[in-house]
């Protein structure tokens, strides 16, 4: 198990920590909200009460402990593992894997964005132009081609995903050609699934 | 189709009329050096020196002389409109052939740039493209995430009246499912060009 001493050292502290059931499952659900990239269940500050440092450490303990989990991709079972070894209650295990394995999957969707990615290309436009006349020169001329890439990429700046246009235009021989160079590529994932 | 100057290009060209053939010929060839090298005001000095006029007027000349080719070139005229034009703006036939031969030998070069000058946006030029498979990340480290990245080339315009473009690199990621349907979508922008309708308004244009 890749699950470091320190981390489990912290989780210690939320299995001894006087806090209810109920408010660590509204806790709980938050974390993997969050994790999951959804907006928060509960209010974080009717759960603080009396309490907000304990709620705020074993918070934090809770999105470590999930984003780890699922950085390992480990499955229910072994998760179990961990949290028994350091006597993590039952009630408390089965809430935290049952959330868990119903997150999973969102969870990972999350942590692979992360990173440093190329525009993703998610839509393509296109018109197609003929040109009458222009200022400069009397030649009707097309078709030509008006080609808008749709790309998503994450903002640094406003930390969130945005869409970007590429643009470019070509002629009918420049679009086969790109069009070629595709179906080669699109061809080749199909010999993969196919293998 | 002939072309219609105006007056005081008319009158910057009406310098030529009364000049023998080898005074055109070295008005074209100064024409000629505008066209590659911008104005070259001591030469029009010494030209206006040899031919005793204001220098200005020589350089008027000049300017008259490219502005009457890039015109023709807009238009398109074939050899016998360029003629009739020439012509009838009132150059012998002697200095027509001598133009004649300054135009057609230009043509192409001046129509090529005029057609470049149109041009405002990127133009594809190339796509280079790998197919690969992410197989861990800091923040993920057990996946398999197939991706195709891809290397556009793009040519783009350059300000001005420059003929050499850069290219520029844009470099792109996307995944199988989007490639499909992308490449779809280009697909179909290629058979809609071919269709009936499109057909039709291109004979319509070029007529």
């Amino acid at each position: 198990m890749n699950i470091s001493e320190e981390l489990k050292t912290r989780l210690k502290f939320i299995s001894n920590c006087n806090i209810t059931e109920d408010v660590y499952k509204k806790l709980l659900e938050n974390t993997f909200a969050t994790l999951a990239g959804k907006s928060e269940t509960h209010s974080m500050s009717t759960l603080y009460n009396s309490k907000p440092d304990l709620l705020k450490q074993a918070h934090a303990i809770l999105l470590q402990a999930g984003a780890e989990f699922a950085r390992n991709n480990m499955n229910g079972d072994e998760v179990k593992a961990v949290l028994t070894e350091i006597n993590f209650n039952q009630n408390r295990t089965k809430l935290f894997v049952d959330l868990y394995e119903t997150n999973k999957d969102d969870v990972q969707v999350q942590l692979g964005n992360i990173g440093m990615h190329p525009p993703h290309i998610v839509d393509a436009d296109w018109k197609i132009d003929y040109i009458v006349k222009a200022s400069n020169l009397d030649q009707s001329e097309g078709p030509i081609f008006r080609i808008s890439l749709v790309s998503s990429k994450y903002d640094e700046c406003d930390n969130e995903r945005k869409l970007e246009r590429i643009n470019f235009s070509c002629n009918s021989q420049e679009l086969q050609d790109l069009v070629y160079k595709l179906k080669d590529a699109v061809r080749h994932c199909q010999r993969l699934t196919t293998e | 189709m002939l072309l219609s100057l105006r007056n005081d290009h008319k009158e910057h060209l009406s310098l030529l009329f009364s000049h023998s053939p080898q005074v055109i010929v070295d008005f074209c060839k100064l024409a000629i050096d505008f066209l590659q090298n911008g104005p070259n005001f001591k030469l029009y000095g010494s030209a206006s020196q040899k031919l005793e006029v204001q220098p200005e007027d020589v350089q008027n000349c000049v300017y008259g002389l490219v502005n009457l080719l890039l015109e023709s070139c807009k238009h398109k005229l074939n050899d016998v409109d360029f003629r009739d034009s020439i012509l009838t703006i009132g150059f012998s036939q002697e200095q027509q052939a001598i133009l004649s031969k300054f135009y057609l030998s230009k043509r192409k070069d001046v129509t090529d740039i005029l057609s470049k000058l149109s041009v405002d946006e990127p133009h594809y030029h190339d796509l280079n493209w790998r197919f690969e498979v992410q197989v861990a990340s800091r923040s993920l480290l057990q996946q398999v995430t197939p991706l195709i990245t891809m290397d556009l080339v793009l040519t783009e315009p350059t300000d001005g009246i420059e003929t050499k473009s850069g290219t520029k690199h844009v470099l792109l990621q996307t995944d199988p499912c989007n490639l499909v349907h992308m490449t779809e979508t280009l697909e179909n922008a290629l058979i809609e060009s071919r269709s009936r309708h499109s057909r039709r308004i291109q004979r319509a244009f070029n007529n």
